[in-house]
């Protein structure tokens, strides 16, 4: 499962407290927005289908071997 | 306004220039850095550039060169050459805030290697330079606002404003700074100096402290190309030795036409960048229109990277001692908790398909040119998050997720007398071809 559904105050409490951070609700519905933008622009990403294309190390080492 | 950007006519000659006469005996180390104080002490009450200088410790350095030059031992060109560090460099024994009230009193133990190679070159520590809190968030209201030495209502930029205002209002011949997401290169084309990325990996960042590992890197801010070269040498522990400007005839220069347009895009920014172009092929270049397929998309990505970086680097700090921050600072690395692990690899992988998409552009041309920033210098630097800082970094920040090599040179004003710069990337480690392009651009529009 690869979704976490609609944005809002308690997700994002949700969210932050999974990595260790307890938001109030007010500093919590102050991060709506944009982390609302950046999950819309994950959207994006998740449409060129990466697959397995690695995420570490230099990222010209492979690609320049294949550039295409 | 008043512009800051010219004076005592010395302290704002080329370092080869200047490098040349200590060596004829018509110029000593001690009396441009001497110079050089006298004039941090009268435009930094203005311009707020340094966050701490260092006198004492630079005409020590200063007087030890002269003693070296004077009996025949030459470290090159930056030997008794007056310089900046941005305030998140670790200097021994000198504080190192990174602009922030949580480090407002760290003095470090240690240096950072390119300080240590720094002082191999023999290079002049003046003063550790002012910067956004953390290199990433705003300036903190303990340390205040750099302004722009062409008008001081203005920002110098971030995160490096420090180090460009001090390098153009002629408080040191060259400063080191760090870019993550264009905060060298957009300070530097506010404030009408050269300003460059080298490729990721290039220089060391051990004793720096990072914003987003990933995407850091170091490197140096001077008036011109030519110096700025001198200083990365240095940085890299090369003996500085001046290199030659790139011949443009004949030379293939990729032309982005998306980062030239955009509806943030100012009209003298265009009109500038335009006859630059058309100088360049008077001059023999070749302009060849590029694309980048999926570029769009790394808008939303660079904040998707650095902020679950920022926030692991924060985790302590954040949770024992919030109040420390500035608000803005503060919810940036707040963000970062909440981005889903997905979220940021998938924005990993995006770095290596976008890397593969400029390869295959770099296949056409030897270089691809763009303005650097929408705009001239703003009254303030937009926060990263939100569509302003988003469109400030459109130009720059793709050269960050890709680690490839990008300069930023001055290259006009507009008709309010700001600064106007003008990015070169080339293909990874070509960072020699980056700055000989650069210099070839500044010596055909000089």
């Amino acid at each position: 499962m690869d979704t976490i559904g609609p944005i809002d105050t308690a997700t994002v409490r949700r969210l932050a407290a999974r990595n260790g951070l307890d938001l109030t609700a007010e500093r919590a519905t102050d991060l709506v927005a944009p982390l609302q933008l950046l999950l819309a622009a994950d959207e994006e990403i998740k449409r060129l289908a990466l697959g397995t294309l690695p995420a570490v190390g230099l990222p010209w080492r492979e690609a320049d071997a294949q550039p295409d | 306004m008043r512009n800051l950007t010219s004076g005592d006519d010395l302290l704002f000659a080329p370092i080869a220039e200047v490098a040349q006469r200590y060596r004829k005996g018509t110029l000593s180390p001690v009396e441009v850095t001497e110079r050089t104080l006298a004039r941090i002490a009268q435009c930094n009450p203005i311009l707020n550039a340094f966050i701490t200088v260092t006198s004492d410790v630079a005409l020590a350095a200063a007087q030890q060169a002269q003693r070296e030059l004077a009996t025949g031992v030459d470290r090159g060109l930056l030997h008794g050459i007056p310089i900046a560090l941005k305030d998140l460099v670790d200097t021994a024994g000198i504080r190192t805030t990174c602009g922030s009230r949580i480090l407002a009193d760290h003095v470090p133990t240690g240096e950072a290697r390119i300080v240590r190679h720094l002082q191999e070159a023999g290079a002049v520590l003046v003063g550790k330079t002012n910067l956004l809190e953390f290199a990433y968030g705003i300036v903190h209201p303990d340390f205040g606002p750099t302004a722009n030495p062409y008008d001081p209502a203005r920002t110098a930029g971030g995160s490096s404003g420090g180090s460009a205002a001090a390098v153009a209002a002629g408080l040191c011949f060259a400063a080191v700074g760090t870019d993550t997401g264009g905060s060298i290169r957009i300070p530097a084309s506010y404030c009408g100096i050269a300003g460059f990325k080298p490729t990721y990996d290039l220089v060391s960042l051990d004793g720096i402290f990072p914003l987003s590992w990933s995407l850091d890197h170091a490197g140096p801010l001077a008036r011109t190309s030519a110096d700025a070269a001198l200083l990365l040498d240095a940085m890299l522990g090369r003996s500085p030795t001046a290199c030659l400007a790139a011949d443009l005839r004949g030379m293939r220069l990729g032309i982005l036409a998306a980062h030239r347009e955009g509806a943030e895009m100012e009209a003298a920014m265009v009109e500038t960048f335009d006859s630059c172009c058309r100088a360049l092929a008077q001059a023999g270049a070749q302009l060849i229109p590029v694309t980048i397929p999926d570029l769009a998309l790394a808008d939303g990505v660079l904040l998707s990277v650095i902020a679950p970086e920022a926030a692991l680097i924060h985790t302590e700090w954040i949770a024992t001692q919030p109040e420390a921050y500035a608000p803005l600072t503060r919810q940036q690395i707040e963000l970062g908790f909440a981005i889903p692990t997905l979220v940021h690899l998938r924005a990993q992988q995006y770095r290596r398909h976008l890397t593969a998409q400029f390869l295959h552009a770099f296949r056409q041309v030897d270089a691809i040119l763009s303005p650097t920033a929408p705009w001239v210098a703003p009254a303030e630097d937009p926060a990263v998050v939100g569509d302003e800082g988003m469109a400030e970094a459109r130009r720059t920040a793709p050269y960050n997720l890709t680690g490839l090599p990008a300069l930023t040179v001055n290259i006009g004003y507009d008709p309010a007398g700001l600064p106007i710069g003008l990015q070169i990337a080339t293909p990874p480690r070509r960072d020699e071809l980056c700055l000989e392009i650069g210099m070839a651009v500044e010596t055909l529009l000089r």
